[in-house]
Formats: C-alpha cells, sequence, structure tokens
C-alpha cells in the first residue's frame, strides 16, 4: 500500500488545490501548511498588526477555497493566486476603513523577548531600527509597500509579484527599487559602520 | 538570473562584472549608493525579516477542518490510513478465487478444440498420403499392364498434374496436347527377330501442330522436292506397321 499512498510532501500546490476540491483532507491540510503562516503575516503587515483580523482574513481566504475552489484557475500558480486574492481581501478592507488605523500602539506582539546573555545594547539597537523601518514602512505608499513585502517577507519573484499584482513586471521593479532605495537612505544611520 | 538583491549582499562594489553592474545601477548608481544598499539589505535581514514570522492559531484550522467536513462529508475521510487500509484488504482482482477458477475452466474449454483439432489433421494428412500413394501404384500398374497387354496408356489415361516416378511415363501436361496418337505394339516381335527392321511396332499416328511437324521435318512446307513432301505427308497419314515398312524400302 506504500507504493500507493500520496505523497503529499512532493506535491505541487496545484495538485493539492484539485485533491483539496475532490475532498482530499490530507490535501487540505498540507495546503494549510503550507500556506497559513506565511499568510497571517501577509495580513498582519497589511492590516496594522491586528491578529484578530488578520485571522479573521486568513479564515475567510481558506473558507473560500473549500467553498469554490474552482475559482482557482489551475492553469496559474497558487500562490500568485492566493496573493492576489489576499491582496485584494486588503484593499477592500482598506476602502471600508477609509483610514488605516494603527492597532498596534508601537508594541511588536511577535517579537520575542531575548535571552539574558543578549547585549542589552544590541536589543536597544534592533528594536530602535524595527521601530524606525516601520515608521518608514508607513511612510511608503501602498503599491510600494505592497511590492517590497512581497519580494522580502513573503519571498515573492517579481514575476509572481506582477502576476498576483496585475501589472509588469517592470513596474513592480521601480517600485521595488523605490521602496528599497528609500528604506535605505530612512535607516542609513543604523547601517552596522554607524553601530559598530 | 540572479536577484539583486542576492548580488548587493554578496558582492562588493569591485567584484561586479558589467553585466551585474547594469542591473545594479537602477538601485545604486556609484559605489556610496551601492555599499549604503548593502548595509541596509544586512541589517534588515537580520533584524527585521526574521522578527516578521507570524503563526496562525490553532483555532483557525479547527474551523476550518468543521467546514471542510460540512462541504465533504462522506468523502472526507483519509483513506490512506493503515487502519482503514487493514480492516479492508483490497485483495487483487487476478488474485480471487473464482476469478481463478474461471481462468482455469476458460484455458481447458480453449485449448480442448484445439488438441482435437490436431488430431484430426494429423489423420487427415495421413489418409490423403495413402490415397495418393495408391493412386500412383494403380496408375504405374495399368501402364505396365497396358504395355503387356499390347498398348501403351496415353496421356489421357494419367492423372493430370501427377508425375510418376518412371521416367518413360513422366508427362506433363503440355506434352499431352500434342499427343494424340497411339503406338501400335507388334502383334509379334518376329521382325526383331529376323533382323529385319519392322518399325510398325513404333510407327505412330501422328497428328502433330504445323510448327511440331516443321521442327521435326525440314522438308515441311516447302515445295522444292514434292514427292518428298508427298511422301512425308504419306507418312503422317500411314495406317499401319507393313505400309510404312512398304515405303521405306522402296525410298531405298
Amino acid at each position: 500500500m506504500r507504493l500507493v499512498r500520496k505523497e503529499y510532501q512532493q506535491m505541487t500546490d496545484e495538485q493539492l488545490v484539485i485533491a483539496m476540491a475532490g475532498g482530499d483532507k490530507t490535501a487540505f491540510d498540507h495546503l494549510y501548511q503550507r500556506y497559513a503562516n506565511p499568510l497571517i503575516s501577509y495580513f498582519m503587515r497589511m492590516l496594522w498588526r491586528d491578529r484578530e483580523k488578520a485571522e479573521d482574513f486568513l479564515h475567510d481566504l481558506f473558507t473560500k477555497l473549500v467553498h469554490r475552489p474552482e475559482l482557482f484557475d489551475t492553469t496559474r500558480s497558487f500562490k500568485t493566486w492566493v496573493y492576489s486574492v489576499a491582496s485584494n481581501m486588503c484593499k477592500n478592507e482598506y476602502k471600508k476603513q477609509e483610514i488605516r488605523k494603527n492597532t498596534s500602539n508601537g508594541l511588536d506582539s511577535s517579537y520575542a523577548v531575548g535571552d539574558d546573555t543578549k547585549n542589552t545594547l544590541n536589543e536597544v539597537h534592533h528594536s530602535l531600527f524595527k521601530n524606525r523601518f516601520e515608521e518608514q514602512m508607513k511612510e511608503l505608499d501602498d503599491k510600494h509597500r505592497e511590492v517590497f513585502e512581497m519580494r522580502h517577507f513573503d519571498g515573492l519573484s517579481m514575476k509572481e509579484i506582477s502576476d498576483a499584482l496585475s501589472i509588469s513586471e517592470g513596474t513592480v521593479k521601480s517600485r521595488l527599487f523605490y521602496a528599497t532605495k528609500y528604506l535605505a537612505q530612512g535607516l542609513q544611520e543604523f547601517s552596522p559602520e554607524h553601530t559598530r | 538570473m540572479r536577484p539583486i538583491e542576492d548580488i548587493i549582499s554578496e558582492k562588493a562594489y569591485s567584484e561586479l562584472s558589467e553585466q551585474e553592474l547594469l542591473e545594479v545601477a537602477e538601485l545604486a548608481a556609484n559605489e556610496e549608493e551601492y555599499n549604503q544598499m548593502k548595509r541596509f539589505f544586512e541589517s534588515f535581514a537580520t533584524e527585521v525579516q526574521t522578527g516578521y514570522g507570524f503563526q496562525a492559531s490553532p483555532a483557525v484550522k479547527e474551523s476550518l477542518d468543521n467546514i471542510f467536513m460540512a462541504k465533504h462529508p462522506v468523502i472526507a475521510q483519509d483513506w490512506n490510513k493503515e487502519e482503514v487500509t487493514q480492516s479492508a484488504p483490497i485483495i487483487p482482482f487476478y488474485k480471487r478465487r473464482f476469478v481463478q477458477i474461471a481462468a482455469i475452466l476458460l484455458l481447458c474449454l480453449g485449448a480442448a478444440p484445439l488438441l482435437f483439432k490436431q488430431d484430426n489433421t494429423a489423420f487427415d494428412l495421413k489418409e490423403k498420403q495413402g490415397n495418393t500413394l495408391a493412386k500412383q501404384g494403380t496408375v504405374h500398374n495399368s501402364s505396365q499392364d497396358s504395355y503387356s497387354s499390347g498398348h501403351l496408356s496415353t496421356p489421357s489415361d494419367l492423372p493430370e498434374g501427377i508425375v510418376t516416378n518412371d521416367k518413360h511415363n513422366a508427362l506433363t501436361a503440355n506434352a499431352k496436347t500434342i499427343w494424340v496418337g497411339k503406338l501400335e505394339a507388334p502383334a509379334d516381335d518376329s521382325d526383331l527377330k529376323e533382323g529385319n527392321l519392322s518399325l510398325a511396332g513404333i510407327a505412330p499416328t501422328f497428328s502433330l501442330s504445323e510448327g511440331l511437324r516443321a521442327d521435326l521435318d525440314p522438308t515441311f512446307g516447302t515445295a522444292v522436292n514434292s514427292s518428298t513432301t508427298d511422301k512425308t505427308k504419306h507418312v503422317t497419314s500411314v495406317a499401319s506397321g507393313s505400309e510404312m515398312l512398304d515405303w521405306i524400302q522402296a525410298a531405298y
């Protein structure tokens, strides 16, 4: 029977979606395992660090997938499709809220408390860097920020970002360059040379 | 193509190739900007990216599982679980007893006619060979009988297409078409005993086709020696051996 048993680990996302659409619970579990954390991170970043909202969005996204798997075009990449859906959900939320709110109140819930052996100066430096980075990110346009986050936090390629956001690769590239340059200039004082 | 971020993170500005310099140019126009980018990516990688790994709570998964089970109530079972596969072992089709019995029966039924057919074929072949040999024997004997009784069997007596072992009796269908006469055996062989040539025994009454006659008789069809021609014609029309002998004696 081992020969017949499906190797879910080796299956592509698209194959898992097809299996899941046919009622394969294990396929669904594997798909969730692959995308739950990256998507919750994406929603957290895009929705002002609101964990509750981020989890709601994640739940909604997978519920859509369970109820209407036919929405996914199997000829496309699942990764780009799921990020495009997530991006559209966030944009709709922006429209709904109209005003972006920041629920994190400057506190990072995900920030792990370091052990006592760590250099206190380094911790302070990290914390300052992060705070400054987040401020810089907020100052960025949504379109630049989104591209930057997709590239550096979600690990999407230029092609995948262009597919997910339905923009050309050239536009993705220019937005990414702009965001990177903006952030690099803003965080210049935190570069290793200045701190060491 | 390698991402520019990787190139910036891994290489110094002086190590860049021409192609890489062109790629980097949009992000960093000179060495100073390049180094600035390099420092940014280093800090970003160590201090920001690592702190952004959020995890979804198990409650979300539980809720989604319930939704999935509601959507697929019957087939939402893991058929690959060992308990499932062990409790209901799947026996391959060819290993089922009734299939095996049916296969053996089918094999026997299929093979029986073939065996019978082989026996019949062998029997028929033997019978046919026997008939052929019997027929040949009959022909040979009859020819001997006819010779002894003063008659040679004509090709018309032989079955078509059969060539006997006796060379002299081997006649083909072609020969049959030109052979229309009969060889008359002499009443006795006294002529031969007395040393007188008697062709009566072998003088045939030929009725050959014109082409064959021309081949056998060079004077056939020519008017140069009419008497010879007449005589030749006479040979063809001679009815008995004595007449033939008279004609030959007169000629010499």
